[in-house]
């Protein structure tokens, strides 16, 4: 590893530091630089696809079958569909640019301008959030669907609880399971710069812009420390996802 | 002491729209049941004993589900019930368990907060204590060291245990009537009759009264006080166990005697099993719905025999159209072996 940083960063880098075949940058510094525009973007956005994935797989599911099952079926699967650079251009277009009802990209700090920091970040939350909100919405409802028919729930209702209580308690607390996984990597894999095309769309100064910058120009550093970077984020929320699952499903638990 | 009527039910019939047209899964269903009684219900696979179980509890419920008839309990008619005071009768006033034990209890939660939440989806107690009585329960169905294992989740339990964990949730509020859903047909024989003494044991600690269903009449053999045998969503025959066994007056119920392994008879004789399989609920067969597979079946088959007292023991009802004499005169080979195959 050693050696083949000397190799990459040649004679003129006497710190061993990686930089940019094209600025001359520390990629480190860089990366760094764009983490709390990449991490406003992922906490804010897994907030809302989270929260909306959740809410709208739990009415899929208890509606199933009938008219706002089908519709929140179709929603869904136009919310998957889309691609993030057409709905992001698109939502920038009309609600930033012909109206003027929304800040036209860029990052605000949140320490600096707290207010300015959500309002500019709220088209892109929503634009990288409506892909996810279909996606998990589908696996819930699936598993809603999947989990309602286990004795366990029969064995709930047989005790006399609530059809809430049954829901809450034993139907959701299991389906979603799952669903912590799939939220693990995803999460992930935007906090590791994944979410390029929105950042480079909506020009947050995120990692994802970072990677972006780099491949336009084939500068090879900053794409290796992004990947880098990226990896350990899968790494680590990894392992979290299998903490959190052992304490949401004791059968896996050491004992 | 005059005999306490806790449960009734009246011309029951339950039908399931489905895609592929009406299932009768439960029609025409009558039964009484006395405080301390213990009722079985016998019939094979598809019969509708489960449905019949669970719509007393109003767990069939749904919006393709279609009901008719009475269910009195203490009388009120539970099928007309609103939901939410449906739920007051589960669990309070009628306990049931299921076959499964290894799938009924919730995987997520430790064995005594699941008995716990039983208890307080009925009584304004707190945790200590509602727990407290957990611990007691546990200790009274068999589990050693409750005060323990009630922090153990279900797979940390073998599969009897749970089963006892089963009946002591569904004991915990001290219902009346307790439904057990074929307890032991997942457990290993041995396990089996000491789950069967432990619901008798506990009927008599509770005082409360218990349907057993099962699908093996040696099973019910040992408690019942009274039969119902089931075929094709109906009562084919309904009487108390004695008469039952050692004068059953139905072709289906012979078979069924039939089918109990019996140490008096050598080991290579064949078990009797009944010929063909029952018949599709969408469409029935016409007149009696044992007739395609009944050898002694006749002309007039074709029309349904009524539930009718055709014996000299009454209460003992059964549906066929075969006398009486005829019936004592052929079935003994049909159930083999001799005399009838009481235990
Ligand atoms: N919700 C439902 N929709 C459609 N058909 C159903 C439904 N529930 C039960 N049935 C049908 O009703 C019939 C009776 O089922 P039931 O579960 O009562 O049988 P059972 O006598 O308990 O059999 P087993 O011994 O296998 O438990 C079966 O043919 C079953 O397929
Ligand atoms: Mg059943």
């Amino acid at each position: 590893m050693e050696k083949a940083w000397h190799g990459l960063v040649g004679d003129s880098n006497p710190d061993n530091k990686l930089l940019s075949y094209t600025t001359q940058q520390d990629v480190v510094q860089q990366i760094k630089q764009g983490i709390p525009a990449t991490f406003s973007l992922t906490i804010g956005a897994s907030v809302i696809w989270l929260f909306f994935g959740i809410l709208v797989g739990v009415i899929a599911a208890v509606t199933a079958g009938r008219l706002s099952d089908r519709a929140i079926t179709i929603l869904a699967l136009v919310g998957i569909s889309m691609p993030v650079f057409w709905l992001g251009i698109v939502t920038r277009y009309f609600l930033a640019e012909k109206n003027t009802w929304f800040p036209d990209g860029e990052y605000v700090g949140l320490t600096a301008n707290p207010v300015q920091w959500a309002y500019h970040l709220i088209l892109p939350w929503t634009v990288l959030a409506v892909l996810y909100i279909g996606f998990y919405g589908r696996v819930l409802r699936n598993n809603i669907l999947d989990t309602i028919n286990e004795d366990f729930v029969r064995t709930a209702r047989a005790k006399g609880l609530s059809r809430r209580e049954v829901l809450t308690k034993h139907v959701l607390r299991n389906s979603l399971i799952p669903v912590v996984t799939l939220f693990g990597l995803d999460f992930a894999g935007v906090l590791g710069g994944g979410a390029i095309l929105t950042e480079k769309v909506f020009d947050l100064h995120g990692v994802g812009w970072y990677a972006a910058d780099a491949l336009d120009k084939f500068d090879l550093p900053p794409i290796m420390g992004v990947t880098l970077y990226g990896a350990g984020f899968i790494v680590l929320l990894s392992v979290l996802v299998d903490l959190f699952y052992a304490y949401l499903d004791p059968r896996i638990r050491p004992t | 002491m005059a005999d306490e009527r806790l449960l009734e039910v009246r011309g029951l019939k339950v039908q399931f729209a489905t895609e592929d047209g009406v299932v009768h899964a439960v029609d025409g269903v009558d039964f009484a049941l006395d405080r301390g009684k213990v009722l079985g219900i016998v019939g094979e696979s598809g019969s509708g004993k489960s449905v019949t179980a669970m719509t007393i509890l109003g767990l069939t419920r749904d919006v393709n589900t279609r009901f008719e008839g009475e269910v009195i309990y203490k009388d009120r008619n539970l099928l007309d019930l609103p939901e939410n005071e449906m739920q007051q009768y589960r669990g309070a006033e009628i306990g049931m368990i299921f076959q499964d034990p290894m799938t009924s209890l919730n995987p997520v939660y430790r064995v005594g907060d699941q008995i716990v939440e039983a208890i307080q989806a009925h009584e304004p107690v707190d945790k200590r204590k509602a727990r407290r009585r957990a611990v007691e329960l546990l200790r009274q169905v068999g589990i050693p060291n409750p005060e323990s294992r009630v922090d153990d989740y279900p797979h940390q339990f073998s599969g009897g245990m749970r089963q006892r964990a089963m009946i002591a949730m569904a004991l915990s509020c001290n219902p009346d009537v307790l439904i057990a859903d074929e307890p032991t047909t997942a457990l290993d024989v041995t396990i089996q009759a000491q789950i069967i003494e432990l619901i008798d044991q506990l009927k008599d600690d509770f005082n409360s009264a218990v349907i057993l269903i099962t699908h093996d009449l040696g099973v019910v053999a040992e408690i019942a006080d009274d039969l119902l045998v089931m075929y094709a969503g109906r009562v084919v025959e309904h009487g108390g166990k004695r008469p039952l066994f050692y004068d059953p007056q139905h072709p289906y119920t012979w078979g069924l005697l039939g089918s109990i392994p019996r140490l008096d008879r050598p080991r290579s004789e064949r078990l009797h099993t009944i010929e063909g399989s029952p018949p599709s609920l969408i469409r029935l067969p016409q007149g009696c719905k044992f007739r395609p597979r009944c050898p002694h079946a006749f002309e007039k088959c074709l029309e349904e025999p009524p539930l009718e007292n055709r014996v000299e023991t009454p209460g003992h009802l059964d549906r066929c159209w075969l006398t009486v004499e005829a019936k004592r005169a052929v079935r003994d080979e049909t159930i083999e072996g001799g005399e009838p195959a009481a235990a």
